[in-house]
């Protein structure tokens, strides 16, 4: 059990509170300037009741004195409405009552008068200083409300546990006007200390001990440590999540009751908002993990898939030339080898694109730059793609003068040959894939229009995320998926990029843009 | 019925396999005519009438399920499934749709002809008007209830007769599980596979069938049993 606190040495006065024991000047100011209000109230009213005695009756000036006290009580709160009252009834007395310059009194009608005018001075004064108080009470409650409204929303944008601990710890200093810190449990249900708040061990221990103990629901919630700590469990219905301690300059702070409130209103607020993120955090970690299967379910299936189809036909093929060879016409021998070497490089092609997925995915993927003519990297993608796809046409338009860009030629072909055997395996053969270049500023851009059925607007992103294809289901056309992801993988490396949009004629153009000159990244 | 009589519909969307498939299907005979994808491959079924229809299950416009279904509702032919996947539940699926066996892709030319002409011998039933079915040195006197196998005669149980003489009537064919515990047990019965499993040892240790080395009955994992049949 932790120790209670041990006397506490004199503590300077907290701003918030009363100025009790006033031995500093300022304090002393502040706690004789209501008296010297309420006298000069009085020396004021004396004045003008001097001068309006030319035309009034001197009965009817004690409203002039009356006045004043009014003032006062508004002003200065009740002890000072008291002593001006008193004040004026002797000035009053002296000056304009018979016979003047004198506090005595002689008619029985001016002693009337005057114990009139305590009696109404004192209830007026009462009155308003009342009035005044509680007008000073709806005040702080209002700021507190706002501040309290303030640290709600302030809260309400907490992502993370640390963001959450920044913006509470932020807002109860600035309320409590006090040093804060914000423990949370790791393993074993131990709090985790840092050595940023200097929690002495007895000040520890009480924190533990209030996370444990003091976590449950209808327990008392706050104990104080050693080192003027008072550490308050913030705990849900169905767990402690941490603890909130704050460093008081004084002992009473926390005995009024409206910074008692709303520490604990902050307190709540907190416990809610931590829920709230140790949710978020829990439905994410099981979004993230969904997410990893479909991925890796869909690698596989797409693996299987373009590494089997392949394969099917060269098996196939070759069992085919083994078992039937000496019952085949010559040309159907050569059509069996044809398949054989197509699929092959088909296969190729795809582990090339495993590998360059890898090598991207693993961020080995090194660029080795030079001088490069665009029409020159052009020629074997399209070379490549009438061995793919032999029905296919591309027409080639380029600008003049097109300038040499400093680039990974080999990286480059293989985004090219991508992206047609993309048109390719869309568009109908009939109609021609177009590739252009053209130079704009400092950027190279090739566009590749095909006539194909075209992307949806929505999906123009969607269509560079991995396996994007295979996520509709195994009916498309047949590919990874993986050729467009690669395609923007290896654009990022080249320090360009590549997107998607509508094609003039229907189809899709797929955009490339390249810098000329820069150091690749 | 001669090989050259029969017709043989192929449906896949790669234009590599159809190739092949028909310079080794015509190679030993058969007609072949070919689809690229689902509704093409159903059009072409009611133009030309084939005897047998190899079918992917990857296609680009239709589940192969759904062909399998379509080809169902109009006529009997024996439907062999081509399908990359390892999928034993996708098979099993189309097994039970309708299909009449399947191949693995990639398979053999030398596989895929000896599927053909098992399921085309099954369906063509030459065999199952006649009182004694005969597979390899294994009969089965299905008037008398009696089985002979290597010329020794072995003594059966009711439901082991049963479950042989479904697997030798549908010889070279797979069956799967819930296929032969519907025909054989009733529909409540489709996922007693176990049941199945003691029945089919055994009828393996009566047949004196090694289960590693199989004879007669072999095991298709996941998804059902096939009588071997080492004539075709």
């Amino acid at each position: 059990v932790p120790k209670l606190p041990a006397t506490h040495a004199a503590v300077p006065a907290h701003p918030i509170e009363p100025a009790a024991g006033a031995s500093h000047p300022a304090a002393l100011l502040l706690l004789v300037w209501p008296y010297a209000v309420a006298t000069g109230a009085v020396a004021a009213s004396s004045a003008l009741s001097y001068i309006l005695s030319n035309w009034l009756a001197p009965g009817s000036l004690d409203l002039v004195f009356l006045t004043g006290v009014l003032l006062v009580a508004m002003s200065q709160g009740l002890w000072p409405s008291l002593f001006c009252s008193v004040l004026s009834y002797l000035a009053y007395s002296y000056g304009f009552v018979q016979p003047l310059h004198s506090f005595h009194i002689d008619s029985t009608q001016d002693w009337l008068d005057l114990a009139a005018f305590m009696t109404a001075a004192m209830i007026t004064g009462t009155l308003a200083a009342t009035v005044r108080s509680q007008l000073a009470l709806i005040r702080k409650t209002a700021q507190q409300n706002h501040q309290l409204y303030d640290f709600t929303r302030g809260i309400a944008s907490a992502i993370t546990r640390g963001e959450l601990a920044a913006l509470v710890r932020e807002h109860v200093s600035a309320t409590l006007r006090c040093r804060t810190c914000m423990l949370f449990p790791g393993a074993h249900n131990r709090l985790e200390f840092t050595d940023d708040y200097a929690l002495s061990a007895a000040d520890e221990a009480a924190a533990q001990l209030c996370h444990e103990e003091l976590g449950a629901p209808g327990r008392r919630t706050q104990l104080r440590g050693d080192g003027a700590w008072t550490f308050v469990a913030l705990a849900s219905q169905r767990q402690a999540l941490g603890v909130l301690g704050v460093q008081l300059p004084s002992v009473g702070t926390l005995q009024d009751q409206n910074l008692n409130h709303l520490l604990l209103a902050m307190r709540d607020q907190t416990v809610v908002a931590l829920e709230r993120i140790d949710l978020a955090a829990r439905m994410e970690q099981t979004q993230l993990l969904k997410e990893t299967e479909r991925l890796r379910e869909a690698l596989l299936s797409s693996v299987s898939h373009d590494l089997r189809t392949p394969l099917a036909s060269i098996i196939g093929a070759a069992t085919t030339l083994r078992d039937l060879g000496s019952e085949l016409r010559d040309s159907q021998r050569l059509d069996l080898l044809d398949t054989v070497i197509d699929e092959s490089s088909r296969l190729n092609r795809f582990v090339q694109n495993l590998l360059d997925m890898t090598r991207i995915g693993y961020g080995a993927l090194k660029p080795r730059a030079a001088w490069a003519d665009l029409r020159e990297i052009a020629g074997p993608a399209i070379r490549s793609l009438a061995n793919a796809h032999p029905g296919h046409r591309v027409t080639v338009e380029t600008g003049d003068n097109l300038p040499q860009v400093w680039t990974d030629a080999v990286l480059l072909e293989r985004v090219l040959f991508n992206v047609l055997d993309n048109a390719a395996k869309y568009a109908p053969a009939s109609a021609p894939i177009t590739l252009a270049i053209h130079c704009e500023q400092s950027q190279i851009i090739v566009s590749v229009d095909d006539c194909g059925p075209g992307i949806p607007p929505d999906e123009h992103e969607q269509v560079f995320d991995m396996f994007h294809r295979v996520q509709r289901g195994d009916s498309a056309a047949a590919g990874t998926g993986m050729g467009l992801a690669i395609c923007r993988g290896l654009m990022q490396a080249l320090g360009g990029n590549i997107r998607a949009q509508a094609g003039a004629a229907g189809g899709t153009r797929m955009i490339l843009t390249l810098p000329i000159t820069t150091e690749l990244p | 019925m001669k090989p050259s009589q029969t017709r043989i519909l192929i449906i896949d969307d790669e234009a590599q396999i159809r190739r092949f498939l028909r310079i080794a299907l015509e190679t030993q005979g058969y007609e072949v005519i070919e689809a690229a994808s689902g509704r093409e491959g159903l059009e072409r079924f009611a133009e030309q009438r084939p005897q047998l229809v190899l079918l992917d299950l990857g296609l680009p416009d239709l589940d192969g399920k759904k062909v399998i279904e379509e080809l169902r509702s109009r006529s009997n032919v024996p439907v062999m499934i081509l399908s990359v996947r390892s999928d034993e539940a996708e098979k099993v699926a189309a097994l039970d749709a309708g299909a009449n066996d399947y191949v693995a892709k990639p398979f053999g030319a030398a596989e895929l002809s000896a599927r053909i002409r098992a399921v085309l011998r099954a369906h063509n039933g030459h065999q199952s008007s006649q009182p004694v079915l005969r597979v390899g040195d294994l009969t089965v006197d299905i008037t008398r209830r009696e089985v002979t196998a290597a010329g020794r005669p072995v003594k059966l149980s009711k439901k082991e007769f049963e479950i042989l003489h479904l697997l030798t009537h549908n010889a070279g064919r797979v069956l799967t599980h819930s296929y032969i515990l519907h025909t054989l047990w009733g529909p409540e019965h489709e996922h007693d596979t176990q049941y199945l499993r003691v029945y089919v040892g055994q009828l393996r240790a009566k047949l004196q069938d090694d289960p590693a080395k199989p004879h007669y009955i072999a095991n298709e994992p996941g998804v059902g049993y096939r009588m071997l049949d080492h004539a075709v």
